[in-house]
């Protein structure tokens, strides 16, 4: 039983509760997205948008500043203008305001009043805060307390005259609860007081502004979940985010493809991109990898300052000390062991150089330099072959001239090497029947991809085992290679195990997932692979015209974090450039389906393909796997992937 | 606490003299059949169905099919339209979808009060099911959600508590979790014997992952499974502990109707917040029929 000294057990921003602000990071492209324009926070499970809305609502906010600036909150307003107020859906209970009691437009009406009651306690707490450190009087915000929020001649349960904020606290549960109560029985809507989208925090936050402490404050309402929202309450919210200017701002954190529209209330009227809101996704753009890393590490090291003060030594508060990194060398070295299926692959490569260039004078010496080498270099000899337009002479010169250069300047050889090394090491897993690890601060990393929950749940599972195994951060080490790989296992099994219970249609995309990593797994070890095309993980749509039903799938896809979109690519067709839409599989299944955690070479898939691979049993891979020409008319040896 | 039910064969008789109303769900497996059809024969016991085909509800009787459109509006007009108030009432909670099980029984326990109220559930005699750990009852699970009649929000300020009745199925604990802010305690419920022998161990087995991920490996509570009783107890027992307006109660009841009765019963008399995932449940997803028990509710009925 794992003991409860894991600093990695919590990785929600939820269950770290008010303490969440001590564990932000502050990241450089989180820089200006709170501003004039609304911001649309668009990103998968676990890529930060809780923790970003959460750390810039006003308590977090002060204090940072506060630690910061030894505690002076006072000084917070003279120098900060940004105050935000975090609104998280509550999506157990929005689905109740429904029903043919009332009309839909009602109902609409009743959500609005249910989001600015809720906002509205937020602000009401904010003020209860300030008045604790003096910092208003009651009296300067007495126009707020007068606001109604009953209709006239209601009996309220707290009684009619608001005193104090406290009251004024109770008479908005009270305002809520009767929409609660609404929701539970059959009475007429008239026993409600109805407030337009965002109206009673306007009048709030105008009145709020009258005071001098706010006269350059702006607002941030920060709505976190939008995405369970249904179409017709986004408009809603979406008519908010139109509206947003001077010092109330709507801004709102959804998952991917969790927008449902565009459109606001006003007919004919959307938000639209980049004139009404900004936008940020923090998927990692080409290039970023090391601030990506850099931010990890950074995360990790905060945590585990939380968690034991200064009594580690400093080294151990670096992840990269307890993960280490990934050498392809560590597993060669290890393959290299088997000594006969070497001499095997040394045979095969001896063959096809024969085969290939038949009888010729320097043939001894083509196979003696060519089969003389690390099993690296020997692998992508034979995947170099197997290519129609490579001739033995380019491989052998290449070789040489590589060999000569000792690794020192790029050539043609190194071209073929450097990007294939990691699939060569897939290849000769499969082939030399061995168990591909999955382990080291990078590959960690890369298997995480932008989505940081999964780099820590990786690590929960990792430190959990070690410290099954005797780990003690008293005397810390290195984890090791095993450790990592079978966390790195359960990580990704509990992650495609956890898509089954997604909603909607979690099993369709399981199917789909389970038979997208099977392809990328058959091609990725293809014992005829030439290395043209390396760590396979993506795939891109066939055809303009997508169905509705295959663009549901990817956008549910999508949602579910199963798979990621990428930076599209221009592909030129017929002298027309085209957009194509580029997809990969979330890396963190890569360990579960034993394939590649880079982003390098993809497949095309047909519109029909994709609608085929949603069914669990279906003979659609066989029939990619023959259009790419990774099987022939006989399946061979199947990927054994345990369901 | 008093925990009156009884095994079907040891007061079939007094039902047959006594009750006047049967209401029932779906009849499609042989269990939900059981005490429909040991009372098919007695024509003075009114019998009343509710079904749900293609997410709409339907009331059924005398072969006439009401379609209800918004339960909170139409459910007391179909009670009060059909006496139910005063009446000598036996509820199949086997067959009956969760979504009107749970408004019936507020509605029936303060409002259309019957005279005598019992709850009959009946045991298959096995699940349908893969291998021995590996139960598919249900599919397409929606997001957590209240339940109609029942609905109250989390708020943003209290700590969230969740008693969980846990099922045979393993991943709903973790979209439960998932989907609530401010979780602090999962309390597991686990309730047996029921139809497997294993049925303990499989709750857990099938729970245990997602448990530890949220650090729930503490203490578990024990139900038996043929009764409410059990439940209302153990929440009543975990309301006195959190009872303090820092805290927010929630209780998923994922295992056996017996245990959403009880969760009903308890949410109808208290301020806790029931959520549910409401999937669909697989046709055919048991055959033959074990026992059956009778619950006796009579004394739970008070007017709010």
């Amino acid at each position: 039983m794992p003991s409860p000294i894991n600093p990695f057990k919590a990785f929600r921003t939820e269950e770290l509760g008010l303490k969440s602000w001590k564990y932000y990071i502050k990241n450089k492209s989180f820089e200006g997205l709170l501003g004039e324009h609304p911001l649309i926070y668009e990103g998968g499970r676990g890529s930060g948008k809780t923790m970003f809305f959460t750390c810039n609502s006003w308590y977090p906010q002060m204090k940072m500043f506060a630690q910061e600036h030894q505690g002076a909150i006072v000084e917070y307003f003279s120098k900060q203008n940004i105050i935000g107020f975090y609104y998280v859906i509550d999506h157990t209970f929005i689905p109740a305001l429904t029903g043919a009691r009332v009309t839909k437009e009602d109902w609409l009406k009743i959500f609005d009043t249910y989001i600015n009651l809720s906002i509205a306690k937020e602000i009401a707490l904010f003020l209860q805060f300030l008045r604790t450190q003096s910092l208003i009087n009651e009296s300067k915000i007495i126009q707020i307390l007068s606001i109604p929020l009953f209709p006239p001649d209601t009996e309220v349960k707290e009684g009619i005259a608001i005193q104090d904020l406290e009251a004024f606290i109770a008479q908005i549960d009270n305002a809520l609860d009767n929409i609660e109560f609404f929701t539970n029985n059959n009475i007429p809507i008239e026993k409600l007081l109805l407030y337009g989208p965002g109206r009673l925090v306007k009048k709030l936050i105008d009145i709020l502004s009258q005071i001098e402490l706010f006269e350059n404050t702006q607002f941030h309402v920060l709505i976190d979940e939008f995405e369970t929202l249904n179409a017709e309450q986004q408009v809603r919210i979406n008519t908010l985010i139109k509206g947003s200017k001077y010092n109330l701002i709507y801004n709102i954190a959804v998952k991917t493809k969790g927008q449902k529209t565009l459109a606001t209330s006003a007919e004919s009227e959307q938000i639209e991109y980049p004139d009404d809101y900004t936008y940020y996704n923090p998927e990692i753009k080409e290039g970023e990898e090391r601030n990506y890393n850099q931010l990890l590490a950074d995360i990790v090291r905060v945590r585990l300052e939380n968690h034991f003060g200064d009594k580690l030594e400093p080294k151990y508060y670096d992840i990269k000390y307890y993960l280490g990194e990934y050498r392809f060398s560590d597993e060669l070295s290890e393959l290299e062991k088997q000594v006969e299926k070497f001499d095997l692959l040394r045979d095969e490569v001896s063959r096809l150089i024969e085969q290939k260039v038949g009888a010729n004078d320097n043939l001894k010496e083509m196979i003696q330099i060519l089969t003389n080498c690390d099993l690296l270099n020997l692998r992508l000899h034979k995947s170099l072959l197997l290519r129609k337009t490579l001739r033995v002479h380019d491989i052998y010169d290449a070789y040489i001239e590589w060999d000569k250069a000792n690794f020192k300047k790029p050539t043609r050889y190194h071209k073929w090497l450097n990007p294939a090394k990691l699939n060569i090491i897939f290849l000769l897993c499969k082939e030399f029947r061995t168990t591909k690890k999955y382990y080291g601060f990078n590959t960690y990393a890369q298997l995480s991809h932008g989505v940081i929950r999964s780099f820590l749940e990786l690590c929960q599972n990792a430190f959990d085992i070690a410290i099954a195994n005797g780990f003690d951060f008293i005397k810390p080490r290195q984890l090791s290679i095993d450790e990592q790989h079978t966390a790195a296992i359960d990580t990704s099994r509990l992650n495609i195990k956890a898509l089954s219970k997604k909603h909607p249609k979690g099993k369709l995309i399981l199917n789909f997932i389970t038979n997208l990593g099977d392809i990328f797994y058959q091609v990725l070890t293809n014992p005829n692979n030439t290395l043209s095309d390396v760590d396979i993980s993506q795939f891109w749509i066939r055809g303009t015209e997508k169905s509705k039903e295959v663009e549901d799938i990817i956008d549910l896809a999508l949602m579910h974090d199963a798979i990621i979109q990428e930076t599209p690519t221009k592909v030129d067709r017929s002298s027309a450039s085209v957009e194509i839409e580029d997809f990969r599989i979330n890396h963190i299944f890569s360990p579960y389906f034993k394939i590649s955690y880079r982003k390098s070479y993809k497949i095309p898939l047909n519109t029909g393909e994709i609608s085929e691979m949603i069914k669990e049993t279906s003979k659609v891979k066989r029939s990619v796997l023959k259009r790419l020409k990774v099987i022939s008319d006989d399946l061979p040896e199947q990927a054994q992937i345990d369901f | 606490m008093f925990k009156p039910y009884f095994t079907f064969e040891k007061i079939e008789g007094y039902l047959n003299d006594n009750i006047d109303t049967f209401i029932y769900g779906r009849t499609t497996e042989d269990r939900d059949r059981f005490l429909y059809e040991s009372f098919l024969e007695n024509k003075s016991i009114k019998q009343y169905q509710f079904i749900i085909e293609d997410d709409i509800i339907y009331f059924i009787y005398n072969q006439e099919k009401i379609i209800i459109d918004d339960v909170i509006r139409d459910l007391p007009q179909l009670l009060d339209d059909y006496s139910i108030a005063g009446c000598n009432l036996l509820l199949d909670i086997t067959s009956i979808d969760h979504k009107i099980l749970f408004i019936l029984i507020k509605l029936l326990l303060t409002k259309f009060q019957p005279s005598y109220l019992f709850a009959g559930y009946t045991l298959p005699l096995e699940y349908k099911r893969d291998d021995e750990y590996n139960y598919e009852l249900s599919f397409d699970a929606q997001n957590f959600a209240n339940f109609p009649g029942y609905t109250t929000r989390l708020d943003s300020v209290s700590e969230k508590i969740i008693a969980v009745i846990l099922g045979y199925e393993g991943g709903r604990v973790n979209s439960l979790v998932e989907s609530i802010t401010k979780c602090t305690t999962i309390l597991p419920i686990i309730s047996f014997p029921g139809v497997n022998s294993n049925a303990k161990s499989i709750a857990f087995e099938k729970n245990i992952g997602d448990l530890e991920s949220h650090n729930s490996l503490g203490e578990f509570y024990y139900s038996s499974i043929y009764h409410p009783f059990d439940i209302i107890e153990i929440l009543n027992e975990i309301n006195n502990c959190y009872h303090n307006k820092k805290y927010q109660l929630i209780v998923a009841p994922l295992g056996a109707r017996t245990q959403s009765l009880g969760t009903a019963i308890f949410a109808t008399y208290n301020r806790v917040t029931p959520l549910f995932d409401f999937p669909s449940e697989k046709e055919l997803r048991s055959s033959g029929v074990q026992s059956c028990f009778i619950s006796h509710l009579s004394h739970l009925l008070k007017t709010i």
